[in-house]
């Protein structure tokens, strides 16, 4: 394990001394020394190969003796001086019988005792046939794997009992000398299980080590620094690249879904190029942005657009005691980025990954036939009252299909979905570097078309990424440079893709009788809705393009033993152009020709381009010493932050041709309007780490923090924590107990803190920007003078008296470690409240005016954090689980004394954050409901009703429950909270199984409580115009059907439907998905070796194939609120290889 | 490290300190209030009352039958946005005067507008809610009027006329071009004598609009010819046109800048008309004898063959505002035998094959309609006319008589140049007289019928107390006049005794109840001090 990590880890965590180690073959170093000192060596050839390692010997001084005698020992090698001149090497041992040789104490550097001559000098070669060759000691030679075969370099390679060691190199593969026939080797490497192989007689040791999957050895990226797992006192929740490699990930915001306790991930669309997955740490906890802080190599970035082959390692901190050195960003947690950098002393490792596969549809509506359609149309009006449209001679005419142009039959989301759209992504990167320099350099390209027809949705992403490291400089200084750039493009039809425009959401509200195309070929067109096939084809398009480049240079410099300063600058620049042009579409009457309608006066083309810079300046002070078992750490920091956004948006009408879309070349109605804003903060921050002979654990952290987003006075706001750990398997109560035969690792953690939050309820600009000026802003107004003219006003109310939202954290945690670590669990318990919540209470609208954010609200979320993981290696099998439950409980307490809001989404004290509020009901009425008129018929309810049903409530219709028992339905006495709609117990199981050269893996995620909502047409039928029936509205209440789901049609009134929001209608939003399988084979190296392919992998793997839910059939059970309109969620199957050449 | 790092403004917006000091700032505020003026739901608040219907369940339909509740969204959104303008006119008239070295008259054309534009606010808000909470300046989170009770409707009525007053003496009575739209003094005076005569004060409305009238600034638009009623709300009647001296207040409309739906709504080819007019309106079109229907000679009820019959003989008015067979209209197939688009309406269309425009009640509107908008949506520029000199001139005849002062002279100067303008025959009092009219009620169907479409007939009712109207089924033409060809598509369409068709019936209106908007449950629950108007409780 000490092996491990003072070794040439790959892991840069260790930062710079890592990397000072240096390995090399025995014969290097003795060359070395030969010119430097003007001595020779004599030496048996083979141990010539051997790699030692260095460490920070440089033998430039005089005494090289004890410096050498110090890289070798644990080797198990020994020093003789034969002359003044001349040194002899020989394995521990070797020359027992002759000299009796009792070097009990060679790193003195005592007297060497004088090794006869008879050794060949080292320019000489060996001593071929030699009298030594009788000693036992063979050489061994072999090659370590890791998970999917991949060759592992510098793993750690000792002869068990003898120090003897050596490390494998680029290929994995290592030599070794054993003495004996019965010598074990061990093999340890971070972030695996060390691991015991005997050796008797073979000459060949391959060997496959097993990921170390509850990683407590392993360091972990913290706020400005890493630490050792088992040194965490906070509640840090990590994932490396293994956990990543090899899915079909479209972004990282996606890939991070269920790996990661704590951390939750929405994700619910499979439109491309977006990242609509919403990240969630430890729940809601306030109103407003509830997004995590996001760091990538320290400065804050967004991760969606990020390339996830480029990703090392991603960190989230939790609680409190973690994230406070953040303070005033980390209300919602962080997540920390770190992306890869070069290997020292590395050959150059080229390596491509990528995959093509195929996305297709999670679920679509199923829609009716034109003639079911219509017959339920007249049902419907003849409900209400309402003449009927349609006669059997029109049914007819579609049956028989007689008059195609105005009587068709289309299924209209069939007509606009394709049944499957490629996807693919390739990478390649190229990774190595010497001693001094490393350099990671990659170029990823993903390409994702969209299952639209029209192919008018598609969205490439290209991601460059060079990091530099430079080590060493002037001897004290290491740099570390990371650029980054991005550019994406994303193109969808003109219209876009909202819940209620575009055309998805067109294609559930044309009607089935109007054709795609008429039989003269021209687009068919029917009135009421556009033809969402000729939006998606000939609309025109709607194109995002974004550039950014992300850079980030540091410096860390080494001013004293344990005391460096790092200064950090980086910055993201983001240039961003929305190209929209919309093409007029002009419909014909079939028959005659003559115009029948056209969406727009003319073609427009609307420009909006964004800028946005942001600049991150960070200073951070390490100091680190201990006292005898008292270790200490110290770190003290300065950071400062700058944005900018800037955008303006032109349009124009009227172009000539619709294939040249130029400003220059339009020539109606140009108009110009654009926005800016600008924030900075800046903070001081501080910690202490102490712990005592790792067992007893503290750390204290305190950031203080200034936003301009606050008045001068009150920008300042000051955030501490303390948390506390202790390993109890380190006392020696427990280390002394039989304990110690199943219980590996045991550790409790307590944390308790204070954080901020700056942002505000979403809104426009000036009020999240700059909520305490009051300001006018331009604002439309009706045109004078028959020009366009534009006022100026104020909007929204400004607030002085704003300051910093606070949340406090309690964590209470274990981290337990059984049976050699191969069984891992670990718990968090927390309470997070979080205070002077800014909200927009709402206030009475005689005040006029938008309502400032105001501290006003306190919301408590309680949850808790289970993760519980094995791995194993039975002889070629390697397999592991890894499982995850967590949940949190989301309450309002306090709404600083505002009334509630009772919408359909409530904010009220005691109720989760946005919670369905609404009617509770009682089924469908039955005609035994009613009382009927003997003489007139007419059947009156025997149940409440509003009042404003008077007279139309029949059988069939929903039946509201009275809650307040006054006889009648109203909406302020009869409606309460019906749902919540925060998905409780998120969980997750990972599987995987090796064997030979083959590896499968999967994993399920899922939600075990969640309510979700589809409202109008999303779900009902005949409630507004264009909601068109669907399959299962065949089972609505007719006087035949009465044990119906759906209420009875009620043609355009929307009493019985979302509109009135009840529990009816409330959808389970639970659900178990098999988000993903991989099968993956990775060709024997003897195959490949010889192409310079060190592994090639191929695999196909499976997104999203199978989902168990009761969730509405047509979408996916993580859109929890649709109307319909949203893309939809995709399965996708790929095929992909990933190769390394060296 | 400066000190002020932290110190990021705005980047687009003003502060306010900073703001209120040039006349082009002032103009500015003064048109950021003008957003507030209302458009086109003013015709859509036809629909509140028994001219117009588009069956299918809406918030104004709901209104209107007096099914619906205090949760209905139109009343909350009328509430907050008529309080978002008025805060805005209240912002600008706290702070106008910290600008220096402005002509007078500039500031006080400024104030004016602003003044009669929250005028106007609290004029819907009282029509509809009755108590209502004045707020006459910037109120601020915790202010204590923000929780206030509502002002009584009798001291809300006399703050708007006096404001009116103030605001009439400030504007000035016309503008140039480039200030086309603005508010002026006859907008002030006029719209005075409409709120006066809704609050039963008809010597002071007779006073307001006989100051328009003096103002000899506005004329009866006759550029067309006979067809000028008509062509009032079409493209050649907006003010931008500058034939029209008729319009007092309108809000203007431009292509692609700012567009309504409004003739499309009216004749949609492929749908049902958004705005079918009722039978009842139909029937208080006069005959060209100046008599009633149910009186004239010249119509025969019984004697009526077919659908064209209804129009023969009828005042002028009813044919411009209501098609008529052998117009010229936008909604392609009509109800003739035949499925082909035609430029020229027949018959009405009751099949929705999506070959035209189909009515519910057998009836389409021309008015407002302009035939070349029909085809896209929601790319109509016409003015939306929230005032005329046509209403002036029967508020005046209305106030007259409501103060039994009216006479043949008072006719002659309003009413019958209503009527001259058409080509109709007079209202002659002695007439009337003779014929058993009341001409209180003929004043009352001028009205209707002059200003039909014009979003006035709601309120007309509720000021008439003539909510029982409301509660009458709607009707629509006779169901012996559709086709043999079209019936199967009006069969399940019931009739009442004289063969009519029932479009929409189980409505109600309670006295006084009706008579007021309940306070929106959104308001009552945010302040509670609001109370609830009467049996709405």
């Amino acid at each position: 394990q000490d092996f491990a990590t003072a070794g040439t880890a790959m892991h840069h965590v260790y930062g710079y001394q890592a990397q000072r180690k240096q390995l090399q073959t025995l014969g290097e170093v003795l060359q070395r020394i030969e010119k430097q000192h003007d001595v020779s060596f004599i030496c048996r050839s083979e141990l010539l190969q051997l790699k030692v390692n260095t460490g920070r010997q440089d033998f430039r001084g005089k005494a090289f003796v004890p410096s050498l005698l110090a890289v070798i020992r644990p080797y198990g090698l020994k020093l003789k001086q034969i002359t003044a001149q001349q040194f002899a090497i020989s394995a521990t041992g070797e020359f027992k019988p002759q000299e009796g040789d009792n070097d009990r104490n060679p790193g003195n550097g005592a007297a060497l005792p004088l090794l006869r001559p008879g050794f060949s000098a080292l320019h000489s070669a060996a001593l071929a046939g030699s009298r030594w060759s009788r000693i036992q000691v063979r050489r061994i030679t072999g090659m370590v794997r890791g998970a999917g075969n991949i060759p592992l370099p510098g793993v750690t390679v000792t002869v068990k009992g003898t120090g003897n060691g050596t490390v494998t190199d680029a290929d994995g593969r290592f030599e070794i000398n054993v003495p004996g026939n019965d010598a074990i080797l061990l093999f340890s490497y971070v972030g695996y299980l060390p691991k015991e192989v005997p050796v008797s007689d073979q000459q060949q040791v391959d060997v496959v080590l097993n990921e170390d999957m509850r990683q407590l050895n392993q360091v972990v990226v913290v706020g400005y620094g890493t630490q050792k797992k088992v040194n965490l006192t906070g509640a840090v929740a990590s994932v490396s690249e293994k956990e990543l490699a090899g899915r079909p990930i479209t972004s990282m915001s996606t890939a991070l879904q269920g790996l990661l306790p704590g951390l939750t991930a929405i994700n619910n669309t499979g439109f491309p190029g977006a990242s609509n997955a919403t990240l969630r740490i430890r729940g809601t906890g306030t109103t407003n942005n509830s997004n995590p802080f996001i760091l990538i190599d320290g400065v804050p970035g967004d991760l969606n657009y990020l390339n996830p082959a480029d990703i090392e390692s991603v960190s989230v901190l939790k609680d409190a005691a973690s994230a406070a050195i953040y303070g005033s960003r980390a209300a919602n947690g962080v997540i920390l980025i770190t992306t890869k950098r070069g290997k020292q002393n590395q050959q150059p490792v080229l390596s491509y990954n990528g995959y093509y596969g195929i996305q297709q549809p999670y679920a679509k509506p199923k829609m009716l036939g034109a003639a079911e359609y219509m017959e339920m149309l007249n049902e419907a009006q003849r409900n209400v009252n309402l003449p009927e449209t349609y006669t059997e001679e029109d049914i007819q005419k579609v049956k028989d299909g007689s008059d195609p142009d105005f009587f068709a039959n289309t299924n209209w989301p069939d007509a606009l979905y394709k049944s499957y759209a490629p996807q693919q992504q390739h990478n390649v990167s190229l990774n190595g570097g010497s001693r001094d320099l490393t350099y990671y350099l990659s170029y990823g390209r993903q390409n994702q078309e969209g299952l639209v027809t029209g192919d008018n949705y598609w969205a490439v992403r290209n991601n460059a990424r060079v990091r530099l490291n430079a080590l060493r400089l002037f001897d004290i200084v290491d740099i570390d440079a990371n650029l980054g750039y991005i550019d994406r493009t994303r193109n969808q039809p003109a219209g876009q893709t909202d819940y209620n425009s575009g055309p998805i959401y067109s294609s559930l509200t044309m009607s089935p009788l109007n054709p795609v195309k008429f039989t003269n070929g021209t687009w068919g067109y029917g009135g009421g809705s556009s033809n969402p096939v000729a939006m998606a084809t000939d609309g025109g398009y709607d194109q995002f393009k974004s550039q950014e480049v992300t850079g980030n240079v540091s410096a860390k410099v080494h001013i004293w033993k344990n005391l460096d300063f790092t200064v950090q600058y980086g910055t993201n620049i983001i240039n961003q152009r929305n190209a929209a042009f919309s093409r007029k579409i002009d419909y014909y009457y079939p028959d005659s020709g003559d115009f029948w309608y056209t969406n727009a006066t003319s073609n427009q083309l609307a420009m909006r381009d964004h800028t946005g810079r942001m600049e991150n300046l960070s200073t951070v002070l390490n100091y680190s010493f201990s006292l005898q078992r008292h270790n200490f750490k110290a770190l003290a920091g300065y950071q400062q932050e700058t944005y900018r956004y800037e955008s303006f948006y032109a349009s124009k009408q009227n172009f000539p041709s619709d294939e040249v879309p130029v400003f220059s070349l339009g020539s109606d109605n140009p108009n110009a309007t654009g926005d800016a804003y600008q924030y900075a903060l800046r903070s001081w921050f501080g910690r202490l780490n102490y712990d005592f002979d790792e067992k007893y654990l503290l750390e204290l952290n305190v950031r203080y923090d200034g936003s301009s987003r606050y008045a001068p006075d009150r920008r300042y706001g000051t955030f501490p924590s303390a948390s506390a750990g202790w390993r109890f398997t380190q006392e020696n109560f427990i280390k002394n107990s039989s304990v110690t035969r199943w219980l590996s690792e045991g550790k409790l953690r307590a944390s308790y803190g204070s954080l901020g939050n700056q942002y505000g309820a979403d809104g426009v600009a000036y009020s999240e920007w700059y909520p305490y000026l009051e300001v006018l802003t331009g604002v439309s107004t009706m045109p004078i003078g028959q020009e366009l003219t534009r006022g100026m006003a104020q909007t929204t109310l400004a607030n002085p008296l704003l300051r910093w939202e606070k949340v406090n954290m309690l964590n209470l945690g274990i981290d337990l470690a059984f049976f050699k670590n191969r069984l891992t669990f670990s718990g968090d318990w927390f309470d997070k409240r979080t205070k002077d919540i800014q909200l927009k209470v709402p206030q009475p609208d005689v005040l006029g005016l938008q309502v400032p954010d105001q501290n006003a609200g306190e919301v408590s979320n309680k949850g808790w954090e289970l993760s519980l993981g094995w791995t194993d290696q039975v002889n070629e099998v390697s397999y592991g689980f890894t499982t995850q439950l967590s949940d949190v409980r989301n309450k309002m307490l306090n709404l600083g004394g505002a009334p509630p809001v009772l919408d359909e989404r409530i904010l009220q004290v005691g109720y989760p954050i946005d919670a369905f509020y609404g009617y509770r009901t009682d089924g469908l009425a039955q005609e035994s409901d009613f009382t009927k008129d003997p003489s007139t018929g007419r059947l009156t309810p025997n149940f409440p009703i509003f009042d404003a049903d008077k007279g139309k409530v029949a059988p069939g219709d929903l039946k509201y429950r009275d809650l307040n028992g006054d006889g009648i339905i109203t909406a302020d006495k009869d409606r309460e909270v019906i749902g919540d709609a925060f998905p409780r117990y998120t969980y997750s199981f990972r599987g995987q199984l090796g064997w030979k050269n083959l590896d499968f893996s999967f994993f399920i995620q899922g939600v075990g409580k969640g309510n979700g909502y589809i409202n109008s047409i999303g779900l009902h039928t005949f409630q507004a115009f264009g909601s068109y029936p669907q399959e299962v509205h065949r089972d609505r209440w007719t006087p035949e059907n009465t044990d119906a789901w759906y209420p009875r049609f009620t043609y355009l009134d929307s009493r019985n439907t979302t509109a009135r929001q009840s529990d009816y209608w409330l959808q389970n939003a639970a659900y178990l998905r098999l988000k993903n399988i991989q099968l993956g084979y990775t060709l024997p190296a003897r195959w490949t070796s010889r192409l310079r392919i060190q592994q090639l992998r191929m695999y196909v793997s499976a997104d999203n194939l199978f989902t168990k839910t009761d969730y509405f059939y047509a979408y996916d059970p993580e859109t929890i609120i649709t109307n319909g309109g949203t893309y939809p969620q995709v399965k996708t199957f790929v095929f992909g290889l990933n190769i390394n050449f060296k | 490290c400066s000190k002020d790092f932290l110190d990021r403004g705005a980047l687009d917006a003003v502060t306010n300190e900073s703001f209120w000091e040039t006349e082009a700032q002032l103009e500015q505020a003064v048109n950021g209030c003008y957003a507030y003026l209302k458009g086109k739901n003013v015709v859509d608040m036809e629909k509140l009352a028994d001219n117009a219907i588009y069956p299918p369940m809406s918030d104004y339909l709901a209104i209107s039958t007096g099914n619906y509740d205090f949760t209905l969204g139109t009343l909350n959104s009328e509430w907050a946005n008529q309080y978002a303008g008025i805060r805005r006119c209240n912002h600008f008239l706290e702070n106008y005067r910290k600008a220096q070295g402005i002509r007078d008259e500039k500031m006080n054309q400024f104030a004016g507008e602003v003044r009669f534009l929250r005028a106007f606010l609290y004029s819907y808000l009282s029509f509809f809610f009755g108590d209502v909470p004045l707020v006459t300046n910037t109120l601020n989170i915790g202010d204590e009027q923000v929780y206030g009770p509502r002002t009584p409707r009798a001291q809300v009525a006399d703050f708007i006329l006096q404001q009116l007053d103030s605001a009439a003496a400030e504007l000035p009575v016309s503008y140039d071009a480039a200030d086309l739209g603005r508010i002026t003094k006859g907008a002030a005076l006029g719209w005075k004598s409409r709120v006066a005569l809704f609050y039963g004060k008809y010597d002071v409305a007779e006073a307001a609009a006989k100051a328009v009238m003096d103002l000899n600034e506005y004329h009866l638009y006759t550029a067309g010819g006979a067809n000028s009623y008509n062509e009032l709300f079409s493209h050649k009647g907006r003010l931008s046109a500058g034939a029209n001296k008729e319009t007092i207040l309108a809000r203007l409309y431009l292509i692609d800048v700012a567009t309504h739906n409004m003739s499309r709504e009216c004749q949609v080819p492929d749908q049902t008309s958004r705005f079918c007019p009722t039978q009842s309106l139909v029937n208080t079109y006069l005959c060209t004898d100046g008599m009633p229907i149910e009186k004239s000679p010249l119509y025969n009820e019984g004697a009526q063959q077919e659908y064209a019959d209804v129009f023969e003989n009828r005042d002028p008015r009813m044919a411009q505002t209501i098609l008529a067979p052998g117009a010229e209209w936008g909604g392609k197939d009509d109800g003739d035998q035949d499925a082909a688009p035609s430029a020229i309406f027949n018959l009405p269309k009751f099949n929705s094959d999506k070959k035209g425009c189909v009515t519910a009640t057998g009836y389409y509107f021309t008015k407002y309609v302009e035939v070349s908008a029909v085809g896209t949506y929601n790319k109509d520029q016409n003015d939306i006319h929230i005032m005329r000199y046509a209403e002036v001139l029967l508020n005046y005849a209305e106030a007259r008589e409501m103060q039994g002062k009216l006479t043949q002279a008072d006719l002659d100067m309003t009413i019958n140049l209503l009527r001259d303008r058409v080509g109709m025959h007079h209202m002659i009092l002695s007439e009337l007289a003779a014929w058993g009219l009341n001409v209180r009620e003929e004043i009352r169907r001028e009205r209707r019928v002059e200003l039909a479409l014009e979003g006035q007939r709601y309120f007309d009712i509720l000021r008439w107390k003539q909510g029982s109207l409301l509660a009458e089924d709607v009707k629509g033409m006779k169901k012996a006049f559709v086709p043999g060809y079209m019936q199967p598509y009006v069969e399940s369409v019931p009739v009442d005794a004289d063969g009519y068709m029932i479009v929409n019936s189980n409505r109600r209106f309670v006295d006084p109840k009706n008579y007021l908007w309940p306070i929106p449950l959104t308001q009552v629950q945010r302040n509670p001090a609001l109370g609830q108007n009467p049996g709405w409780e």
